[in-house]
């Protein structure tokens, strides 16, 4: 934080006092990295406003825990799988490598380099009212629709992989995939993220298992 | 074997990886769905390398970096992976390739655990009177020690994945095909979770995921 405002912080009244104002900004600071920058403009609206240090220290505190929470609700729980979700939907209907990839890169990037560029510009303009445009902006909202696409897309994804399990004729052989894949849907709903860890460990286990039940086969 | 030349790349792609994931960017080039198919791309098989990615992608897809949580690395561990699947080939070694991917993503998460720790004593910000050349040396500093992870983390992978002999991936008795469907199963747990953690408000999503399945299967059934 001290390193990103610096160049700022020197531009203030002459550059006196920049030290203990790096000093201050390059204390213990932790928020989701695409909404620092409202922290970021704010508290140097903040200093550039001649607030009283205690009076940064205290706001900069207040700012850690919504930044975060916000931004991992609108970002990792939502931007991230929807446009991964989005990318993967045109890959099974066909879509180019590079385009699939170009897609998920371009609708990603676009959202958080708005965030981005947006939080630093709201911090700097609204400074201690952040809080109230941050409230304005209703970024929780945003993430509802944002996730409420990414669910219709898991979906669509999710039938379109299962749906060769249900056309005619009907393969039983589907289904000793198609019934597994249920049954793990379903406990990963029931219990969430406290088996989150386990999905790597389910890939380890479907290989090794494979290569035990079937030694030295052929296809 | 392969030319020094895509080596490198691989090595690089490896190394852009893990500082993309978080030290210089996070514009998610880090993911395994972009950097497998960009492995891909240089092994000269995209599709291989792209299935190899989304399979890893899937797989990783609950992993929710808030709260400090400790969680893998998968970035990285898809070149390697991508790597393992395209040289072996087939059923056998897009499931060697993936099994690699997971087991690096893991030790890549551990060596993360490690950087971070790493950081805090390269910053050193309990010193006083911290010049600004020096805040940025330091900064640069961790900044090459997590290059220097990465590229260490995609070495040992490439390694690996060229030391998988042949024979291991003739063994696998599953076609491409049944391959894919059976290493979907580790992301179908995570879309679960997923969805559960989406849930906090209501069931409504859900029910909008209910209707993408039913319209899903609707068109692949239909088309």
């Amino acid at each position: 934080m001290g390193w990103a405002l610096r160049p700022a912080l020197e531009r203030l009244d002459g550059g006196e006092r920049t030290e203990d104002r790096v000093g201050r900004a390059s204390e213990s600071f932790n928020a989701h990295p695409y909404l620092a920058g409202v922290a970021l403009g704010a508290l140097l609206r903040l200093e550039a406003d001649g607030e009283e240090p205690e009076v940064i220290r205290r706001f900069r505190e207040a700012l850690r825990g919504p930044l975060g929470s916000l931004g991992d609700r609108l970002v990792w729980t939502a931007l991230r799988p929807a446009a991964v979700f989005l990318a993967l939907a045109l890959a099974v209907v066909g879509l180019p490598p590079l385009w699939v990839v170009a897609t998920f890169l371009i609708v990603y990037n676009v959202g958080h380099l708005l965030l981005r560029a947006w939080g630093v510009f709201i911090g700097f303009e609204f400074g201690r009212g952040v809080g109230e445009a941050l409230a304005r902006a209703d970024l929780v909202g945003i993430s509802r629709r944002v996730v409420a696409c990414a669910a219709l897309l898991m979906g669509l994804l999710a039938g379109a992989l299962f749906a060769p399990a249900l056309r005619p004729p009907l393969d039983p052989a589907s289904w000793t995939v198609a019934a597994p894949a249920v049954l793990l849907f379903g406990w990963g709903w029931l219990r969430g993220p406290a088996v989150r860890w386990l999905a790597p460990w389910v890939a380890v286990a479907a290989i090794v298992g494979v290569f035990l039940v079937f030694p030295g086969a052929t296809p | 074997m392969i030319d020094p030349a895509t080596f490198a790349a691989l090595v690089g792609l490896g190394v852009w990886a893990a500082l993309d994931t978080t030290s210089v960017g996070q514009f998610m080039i880090s993911r395994p769905l972009v950097v497998g198919t960009f492995a891909g791309v240089l092994l000269g098989d995209p599709a291989t390398g792209l299935l190899t990615g989304a399979l890893l992608e899937g797989i990783h897809l609950a992993d929710i970096p808030s709260g400090g949580a400790q969680l893998p690395e998968p970035g990285p561990a898809a070149v390697p992976a991508a790597l393992a699947a395209v040289t072996l080939g087939g059923g056998g070694g897009l499931a060697l390739g993936v099994l690699l991917g997971v087991l690096l993503a893991i030790l890549g998460g551990r060596t993360l655990e490690f950087q971070r720790r790493l950081n805090v004593r390269l910053l050193r910000l309990d010193e006083e009177g911290i010049s600004a050349s020096e805040g940025l040396d330091r900064h640069l500093l961790c900044i090459g020690a997590d290059a220097l992870r990465g590229g260490l983390l995609t070495l040992t992978g490439l390694a690996a994945a060229l030391s998988v002999p042949g024979s291991l991936a003739e063994r696998w008795p599953l076609e491409l095909p049944a391959t894919s469907l059976l290493l979907l199963l580790p992301g179908v747990l995570a879309a679960g979770v997923l969805l559960r953690s989406w849930s906090g408000e209501g069931r409504w999503r859900e029910g909008l995921f209910l209707a993408g399945v039913a319209a899903g299967v609707l068109g692949g059934v239909m088309l």
